[in-house]
């Protein structure tokens, strides 16, 4: 169980989320994402996904308003044993990789 | 027109003054210069973080080449990689000199395009709670709880049970599962019946995981079946053909999603409040840089270094709640179902021996279940379906061929599990009974398929293949019309699996 900061986001610019499960998990692993808030603004739900061993899934959105949202809150959840590689882009562009052995939070900080 | 803009200005700053004057003690400037003091340190951290997740990566890729025997350079390349990372983590350790640095990732957070502003510095501060110290007892109790539920789940491979076969001769399950089958299966059974030995194959398919093999949401929603019977006692032409096709739509799996939804936002919301508090902590900060490096060490503000405090008890204890539900979900997508049971046969399952039993079937109903953990090996499941039946006898048969329309319901306990940990096969025993009931009292209801009850019992072991072997009886505890006697089953998977596939 970890919580890491990654390279920040900006503001308004769409962002895709995919995590590839490897083929020697047992199990499915569970991504569940959503926004932290700034002052209790309201924000919109990211839905969860599961991701099947061997598969890759995620979700795209957009990234929230500065004044709205401090956070972008990702949570890798698997069991012991099990790994993948997490990948985010944001504008199209390679944003984060990492590769993920254990429940993981990926906190991404919402920029301007 | 310029003077007067600048006269303005001059004013608008004349009255700024002393309201810079009454800033808090902290400030933006003061959260803004820890940032500033932490950026040379987070260069050289970040140079080496950054080379740290390549060969992570790198290793991940080597560490699946390694079991490829076509690839014998990657144990070796493997365990370089493996010694260059360790060697790496400890020249970012020494690096990492203040608590600010030793937060995760802080310093790919500070870049030159982030603000130096206490709301930003308090986002980051407040994406670590006092749990992040070290877990709780109860989150290692709750860790290993789900690591050893979902252990489970993974070892609770499809076996034959998941074709679905309900109705027909070759029914092995007291009463059928809803949830669909993983990918494809097929399924052949010997049936002993009234009318003599048949054999019954039946294939299943689950269309939506096939044509969208990544998306497992989609692929715990339907499956269809098709089962047909060959006679096996030399008496093939009097038997009517049948046919039978069965379809299983899981409607209950889109919804697992709420319990979790409401965890998870219950967590963000308190993050964002504990970092609000702390926005407002360092904003009013005497001296910011000793409030900020207690905050990073240790995940909540106090007095004697901030002049306030705040805790994040609160937002550890609505995390954990939410990684719990996020183990919960995976377990329950597997655990609790409910959905919808169609079937169409024509013919007649069980031979030419009892008048009125040739004709199309329809039925459609509810059916549902859950899977209760006994231990970490075995688990009860509850299963029932209630649905209406119609049937219309393709043969006279005393008071005309009018449709005749039942009630039918299952209802049945299985008690299945492995007998260690790793064992991928499961043993199952199973008691259940099914009844169908006409509305009507007419003649055709008293010469249909209906107005019965059945006891099934069940048990299915593992076979030495890696498949499952199942033996089936159904027991006629009351029937109306004629006893149609005791089905007797036999039944094991054609290797069709998707396992195999």
């Amino acid at each position: 169980m970890a919580t890491i900061l990654t390279a920040p986001i900006h503001a308004n610019k769409p962002i895709e989320v995919n995590f590839t499960n490897d083929d020697t998990s047992a199990g499915v692993v569970l991504i569940k994402a959503g926004w932290v808030p700034k002052q209790g603004n309201p924000l919109p739900d990211i839905p969860a996904v599961v991701v099947a061993p061997n598969a890759t899934d995620g979700f795209k959105t957009r990234v929230q308003p500065f004044e709205a949202a401090r956070r972008l809150s990702i949570t890798v959840s698997l069991d012991e044993g099990e790994s993948g590689l997490l990948q985010v882009l944001v504008d199209s562009a390679p944003h984060t990789t990492r590769v993920v052995r254990e429940t993981t939070t990926f906190e991404m900080l919402v920029i301007p | 027109m310029r003077s007067a803009r600048l006269a303005g200005l001059v004013a608008l700053l004349g009255f700024a003054r002393p309201a810079l004057a009454q800033a808090p003690a902290g400030g933006d400037a003061a959260c803004g210069k820890v940032m500033n003091e932490a950026a040379p340190s987070c260069a050289a951290i970040n140079k080496l973080e950054n080379e740290l997740q390549t060969l992570e990566v790198k290793q991940h890729a080597l560490e699946r080449d390694a079991r490829d025997p076509n690839k014998p350079q990657a144990a070796a390349e493997l365990a370089r990689v493996t010694q260059d990372i360790d060697k790496l983590k400890g020249q970012i350790e020494q690096l990492k000199t203040s608590p600010l640095l030793r937060l995760d990732g802080f310093c790919s957070s500070v870049g030159p395009e982030v603000p130096r502003t206490c709301d930003v510095l308090a986002s980051l501060l407040g994406a670590f709670d006092d749990g992040a110290l070290q877990p709780t007892e109860q989150t290692k109790q709750a860790l290993a709880t789900a690591a050893g539920a979902a252990a489970a789940d993974a070892a609770a491979a499809d076996r034959q049970t998941a074709n679905n076969k309900s109705g027909s001769s070759a029914q092995l399950d007291p009463v059928e599962s809803i949830q669909p089958i993983t990918l494809a299966g097929g399924a052949f059974t010997l049936a002993g019946t009234r009318s003599g030995s048949k054999g019954v194959g039946t294939v299943s398919v689950n269309p939506l995981a096939l044509a969208l093999p990544t998306n497992v949401k989609a692929a715990r929603l339907v499956d269809l079946s098709v089962s047909a019977p060959f006679d096996l006692s030399g008496s093939s032409g009097n038997d009517d053909p049948y046919i039978s096709t069965r379809l299983r739509l899981n409607i209950a799996g889109p919804f697992m999603a709420s319990e979790l939804q409401t965890a998870f936002d219950a967590w963000l919301k308190a993050s964002g409040a504990y970092a609000d508090k702390l926005q407002n902590v360092l904003l009013h900060a005497k001296d910011v840089k000793r409030c900020v490096e207690y905050i990073a060490q240790n995940h909540r503000a106090e007095a004697s270094a901030c002049e306030q405090n705040v805790a994040s008890s609160d937002v550890r204890a609505l995390r954990e709640k939410a990684y719990s539900a996020m183990a919960k979900v995976r377990r329950e997508a597997d655990s609790f179902y409910l959905g919808i049971d169609g079937r169409f046969d024509t013919g007649d399952p069980t031979g030419p021996t009892v008048k009125g039993d040739f004709g199309n079937h329809v039925l459609g109903g509810i059916a549902g279940g859950g899977r209760i953990p006994v231990g970490t090996l075995w688990d009860v499941e509850l299963r029932g379906r209630v649905a209406g039946d119609v049937f219309k006898s393709r043969e006279p048969v005393p008071g005309g061929n009018e449709p005749v329309g039942s009630f039918d319901w299952g209802a049945a306990v299985i008690l299945s599990g492995r007998l260690k940990e790793s064992a991928k096969q499961r043993l199952a025993f199973g008691v259940g009974a099914e009844g169908r009931h006409a509305f009507s009292d007419s003649e055709a209801a008293k010469n249909s398929p209906t107005n019965y009850v059945l006891l099934n019992l069940m048990t299915v072991v593992p076979a030495l293949s890696g498949g499952d072997i199942g033996l089936a009886l159904g027991v006629p505890l009351y029937d109306l019309q004629d006893v149609r006697g005791v089905t007797v089953n036999f039944s094991t998977d054609l290797g069709l699996l998707d396992h195999s596939l």
